[in-house]
């Protein structure tokens, strides 16, 4: 559980998180969107007691971060934007080394840790020194290094950016892992759709502070769905006919249709075909959470 | 195990500790062996030496040679070659023997020549030349005497005459065991009965080189036993502070003082104190400071800067203890590197010199280096809270080395000048303090509490005593390693 109430974060005189109050639950995925710069790495460090809050207090467990810095640490895991460990080190005495800190003996401490690499695709590297991982590579390690000492909450940040598909999948699995153990999680991105199928819910940040909380219920009934559609051959009759189906926009390339719910693409496909429209392209679209987000959030 | 202990542990078990061990422990030995080898030691150069006496009983010349090494003991069987000559240069008579089991050669001439000469050569038995001083002895009108200028050579010799032009030696000998002992015979030879049954004193003082000879205040010194006829020795207790002093000698007979008086200065340094101002040359100023700076920051300054540190901040544990482990495991890396390295220097320096370095330097030496390492380390540690990158961390740490190190002096000597301080009293007392405003200098201060003297004056003077030393002493341990840490427990 992390309880996070009226933190301020000032660098100099700019404040760059700014009253912001936030509560995660036990088995709860909390997503944190916002746009470069709007604040949430800097919120995350102070969570996982890297820099000092301005003002306010973060709980985790019910530890106080800044007055007991050391329990509250035995209880989060942090997985920081930008890796950045010991380059000389190799990860398993690395990693043993953190483990120290848990009061966890070598022995113990590297059953889990093989274990752990073994899961994240990385103990093929074991023998490699940090310095040569690829980004990728250190965002794995970064995973395994969260988990020592098993803690019940994490905070991830941006962790599915940057990764290959079969990566997102991966860790976007993980997550929900956790979360099924009972643990707390806050995921931070900058593209809100990355955190749609995994959140629940979603904390929209800006210029340091939440400006909209959405449940997962809300982000299924945000905005509109619309069709899309690219004809080869428009003409000035085109208005017309696609304005039977709904609302309709133009991009200059595609066509929208918007508030059409209720119908089927393939009958709007069969209308133009009918009247000799050339249909390049035709598809139900979905973008409008992000452009809410950027409408929102701009 | 927790947190504190395991990034002591860390530390220094790292690859960094084993490379400061190292570099220490070589420079320091390379030291050892020079001091070892140019120090005195207790062995005196491998010589003989012959104290000659002669006299004319009308008819009959007696000659009786005493042989004795560097430590005033009777060597046997050392052959000399002697030859007596008259007035025109003539030979009288060579006559070779060996000294015997007491250490004498005595054989008697006839002659009947009432001025001659004695001329003789002792030979080692591999057959090369022992020491002389000087091997002419001139008998004339029934009083001995030789034409030399007293002078000193190693190990040394003199012969002073007292008013009847009867001889008496006096030999500078050197202790078996302890190089920085020395004693003093003095021989009367006792062919003559008039003169064995003249009881023989000699007392001693000690006057800085320029204060002069004065027998007023002459102390008793231990004089031994004669352990053999006509020999004396005197052990004047000498310390390292009276390195540079005048050691004087006052010799009587039954009747006066002989004049002149024996005397020398003492110029023997302890090998300890020897490596001690070698290392002083080098060590404080420049490379303590620069492996501390550097240590500093291969063990916090780079990680914080870096951001390595946010990964072990992430873990159980704070900034501030974070920031004192390393701080330990980085003194105590200094601690073991210092004690290794004294440690083999002590080895070094018994081997070439037989004298251990005694406890007080050995002391001083561990505690002022010791102090000075972790003195700009903390002063690393406290200028990492403020900096943000490697490159200004290390610039600012290179700064301190040019200016608390090997510029301090230069820097205090202009500023002293620009302030007009002239007298030499003051001076030297603002130095004192400007050097304790640099922890380059703080090994010499404690250095200079050991052994009672700075620059020449007496260190307490100039105020160096214990209060002094350790207040500095604590300050330089306490005052940048706390600053640095308050400001790591509040600054992010
Ligand atoms: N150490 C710092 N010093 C000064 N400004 C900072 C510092 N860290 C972050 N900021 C500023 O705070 C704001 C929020 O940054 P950040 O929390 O990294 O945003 P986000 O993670 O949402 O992209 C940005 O304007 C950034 O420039
Ligand atoms: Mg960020």
């Amino acid at each position: 559980m992390i309880a996070i109430s009226n933190l301020t974060k000032s660098f100099k005189n700019f404040k760059a998180v700014n009253d912001l109050n936030m509560d995660i639950s036990n088995g709860e995925i909390l997503g944190l969107a916002g746009l470069n710069g709007a604040g949430k790495t800097t919120t995350i460090r102070a969570t996982a007691g890297i820099i000092f809050p301005t003002s306010g207090k973060i709980l985790v467990d019910n530890f106080d971060m800044v007055e007991n810095k050391t329990e509250a640490s035995k209880h989060i895991g942090w997985v920081p934007e930008l890796p950045n460990f010991e380059p000389d080190s190799r990860p398993i005495p690395l990693l043993k080394y953190y483990a120290g800190f848990y009061g966890i003996n070598s022995a113990d401490a590297e059953k889990d840790i093989v274990e752990l690499m073994k899961k994240f695709d990385i103990y093929a590297y074991k023998d490699k020194k940090l310095k040569f991982y690829s980004q990728g590579m250190k965002k794995r390690f970064s995973l395994v290094a969260a988990m020592m000492g098993n803690p019940d909450n994490f905070l991830f940040d941006e962790t599915l950016n940057g990764l290959d598909p079969q990566g997102v999948r991966e860790v976007r699995d993980f997550i929900i892992e956790l979360k099924k153990q009972g643990k707390s999680i806050l995921l931070s991105s900058h593209i809100l759709s990355e955190l749609q199928n995994v959140a629940d819910r979603i904390a929209i940040m800006k210029n340091g502070t939440i400006i909209k909380i959405l449940t997962r219920d809300d982000l299924n009934h945000l905005g509109t769905t619309g069709i899309k559609i690219h004809i080869k051959n428009p003409d000035d009759k085109l208005d017309k006919v696609l304005l039977n189906f709904g609302q309709l926009e133009y991009d200059g390339y595609y066509y929208m249709i918007k508030n059409s719910s209720n119908v089927d693409p393939s009958d709007i496909n069969n209308e133009l075909v009918k009247a000799n429209y050339k249909v390049d392209y035709i598809g139900v679209q979905n973008e409008t959470l992000e452009e809410y987000f950027l409408n929102m959030v701009k | 195990m927790n947190g504190f202990l395991y990034d002591i542990k860390r530390t220094l078990s790292g690859k960094f500790t084993i490379i400061l061990i190292v570099l220490l422990v070589l420079i320091t030995v390379a030291t050892a062996y020079g001091a070892g080898i140019s120090s005195d030691t207790a062995a005196p150069a491998q010589t003989d030496l012959v104290l000659p006496y002669v006299n004319d009983t009308g008819g009959v010349i007696h000659v009786s040679d005493y042989v004795i090494n560097g430590y005033g003991q009777p060597v046997s069987g050392l052959s000399i070659t002697s030859s007596i000559g008259n007035a025109s240069i003539n030979t009288i008579e060579n006559y070779t023997g060996s000294s015997n089991s007491q250490g004498y050669l005595n054989f008697t001439v006839h002659s009947n020549a009432s001025n001659f000469y004695y001329i003789y050569t002792g030979q080692y038995t591999n057959g090369n030349p022992a020491a002389y001083h000087n091997n002419e002895i001139v008998y004339y009108n029934g009083k001995m005497g030789r034409s030399e200028s007293y002078s000193t050579i190693d190990p040394c010799y003199s012969t002073y005459f007292n008013y009847s032009f009867e001889p008496i030696y006096a030999v500078i000998l050197k202790d078996k065991a302890n190089p920085s002992q020395i004693s003093t015979m003095v021989y009367v030879p006792y062919i003559n009965s008039s003169i064995n049954n003249q009881p023989l004193s000699i007392s001693y003082n000690i006057s800085t080189a320029s204060a002069g000879v004065n027998a007023n205040n002459a102390g008793s010194g231990n004089v031994t036993e004669m352990t053999h006829p006509g020999v004396l020795i005197i052990t004047p207790s000498l310390t390292t502070k009276d390195l540079d002093k005048n050691v004087n000698f006052f010799i009587n007979n039954k009747t006066e003082q002989v004049v002149p008086t024996v005397s020398y200065i003492y110029t023997y340094i302890k090998p300890g104190v020897a490596l001690q101002n070698d290392l002083a040359i080098y060590f404080g100023i420049l490379l303590i400071p620069i492996m501390s700076i550097f240590s500093a920051y291969f063990y916090y300054s780079k990680d914080k800067t870096s951001g390595v540190l946010e990964s072990i901040i992430a873990r159980p544990i704070t900034k501030g203890k974070l920031m004192i482990s390393r701080f330990t495991g980085n003194s105590v890396s200094f601690l073991v590197g210092l004690l290794i390295s004294f440690g083999l220097a002590d080895v070094i320096l018994k081997h070439y010199t037989g004298v251990y370095i005694s406890s007080g330097t050995f002391a001083t030496m561990l505690i002022g280096y010791l102090v000075e390492a972790i003195g700009f380390a903390g002063l690393m540690y406290l200028i990492t809270q403020f900096e943000r990158t490697q490159g200004q961390i290390l610039g600012t740490g290179i700064g301190l080395l040019f200016i608390l190190g090997f510029m301090w002096t230069t820097l205090s000597e202009a500023l002293l000048f620009l302030l007009h301080i002239q007298s030499i009293t003051h001076l030297l007392k603002n130095l004192l303090i400007l050097d304790s405003i640099s922890p380059s200098y703080y090994p010499d201060i404690i250095a200079d509490y050991h052994l009672g003297v700075y620059s020449g004056l007496s260190a307490s003077s100039v105020g160096i005593n214990i209060y002094s030393v350790v207040i500095i002493g604590l300050a330089w341990v306490l005052i940048p390693s706390l600053l640095a840490l308050y400001f790591a427990r509040k600054r992010d």
